[in-house]
């Protein structure tokens, strides 16, 4: 988990770069789906909501559903990643970003969880 | 298990076979509902006629051409395509509260496990694959493709299930092969791998023993007013749609 990021209880996380958002889905997120085949991701341009849903990832014929952090524009969409789901495996904080998003309100980053937080929301779910 | 969890499942048999589109309407409408409801579903269902069911993320160009004359529905589901004529065919609907239970994927495993008990008590040999099987080029149909989760019968896959997984919550749903399709001749059913008499009331006593693993009590159930208007709205402007069909957009 990075410490320096901020989570959503849907397993996205946002870190703030120069007044935009590099968004992606967690470790922990990516160890609750195995052998992944597909993802779907938004066009540069689209405008989404907080909590709205903006791309999809399918697992061993489940597909989830990936939502937004925050609410803002996407700048920005890793096209690569497609064509190498393995970077969500081995850099999901990293080579494994999702999308790049102009925030309406930096401060609604606020809202999220801290990396400490976080944690304890993904104990809670393991039980 | 929790006190918390809901202690009810909610039962839909529907005798009465439909079109594709509104099976994946229904399908989808209660996993909508199931957020407000907080109440699981089993559903069993029939088909008008006999219909391709692609995989979310399938392309239409890649459809199998003896297949090209059927109609055709997209899932909300991944995995790959089925041809349901001879099937027995449910959907599962779990709200987040019962989904925290236990790993996802053990839903498949839970009812294709019921299922089985079912099946060999009627004397087909089935059994759970339990090892992957690698394809060098992934078949376009379901029943060709192969996991550990599915549930063969003599080699031959006949249950296989897929999810989609949105807000916590849960929709499941898989195809128990009875008899081979006429548009996939070579992908058998039960009746075509063993003489065993399938029960009449499969789907009720596989229902009884899903309920009875995760401590539900079964309540015969149909949809609500609601999740019918949801069930027409999604038919209309989702899985009727070319849009959709086609280049999965939703309207």
């Amino acid at each position: 988990m990075a410490e320096s990021l901020r989570y959503s209880k849907t397993h996205e996380w946002a870190r703030g770069e120069g007044g935009e958002f590099v968004v992606g889905i967690s470790d922990f997120a990516v160890g609750l789906l195995s052998d992944l085949v597909f993802i779907d991701l938004p066009e540069v341009g689209r405008k989404v909501a907080a909590g709205e849903t903006f791309g999809e990832i399918e697992s061993v014929k489940a597909v989830s559903e990936l939502y937004s952090p925050l609410a803002g524009e996407v700048v920005a969409v890793n096209t690569e990643l497609p064509d190498h789901l393995e970077w969500l495996n081995d850099d999901p904080f990293g080579k494994g970003w999702l999308v790049r998003l102009r925030v309406a309100d930096a401060a609604d980053a606020g809202e999220l969880m801290s990396a400490e937080q976080y944690k304890a929301h993904c104990d809670a779910q393991q039980h | 298990m929790s006190g918390m969890l809901p202690a009810k499942c909610r039962l839909l048999i529907e005798r009465e076979p439909a079109e594709g589109s509104w099976n994946m309407a229904v399908d989808e409408a209660l996993l909508e509902a199931v957020g407000e409801t907080e109440l699981p579903v089993l559903r069993w269902y029939r088909w008008r006629e006999a219909t391709v069911s692609m995989g979310y993320f399938q392309k239409v160009n890649e459809l199998d051409k003896r297949l090209t004359g059927l109609p055709v529905v997209r899932r909300l589901t991944g995995g790959g395509a089925l041809v349901h004529e001879f099937e027995l065919t449910y959907s599962l609907i779990l709200p987040a509260r019962l989904v925290a239970t236990r790993p996802t994927e053990e839903f498949y495993d839970l009812v294709h496990r019921c299922c089985a008990e079912c099946l060999v008590e009627a004397s087909f040999p089935v059994e759970a694959r339990g090892t992957s099987r690698a394809f060098a080029d992934e078949s376009f149909l379901c029943f060709a493709r192969g996991d550990s989760h599915d549930l063969i019968c003599a080699g031959s896959k006949v249950l296989g299930s897929a999810q989609r997984r949105r807000r916590g919550h849960i929709l499941q749903h898989g195809g128990l092969l009875l008899k081979a399709a006429k548009a996939a001749p070579e992908l058998k059913g039960l009746r075509d791998l063993a003489p065993g008499r399938i029960p009449e009331d499969l789907d009720q006593q596989v229902s009884f023993r899903i309920a009875r693993e995760l401590e539900l009590e079964l309540v015969s159930s149909s949809l609500s007013a609601r999740e019918r208007q949801l069930t027409e709205e999604l038919s209309s402007t989702r899985y009727r749609t070319t849009d959709w069909t086609v280049s999965r957009r939703a309207l």
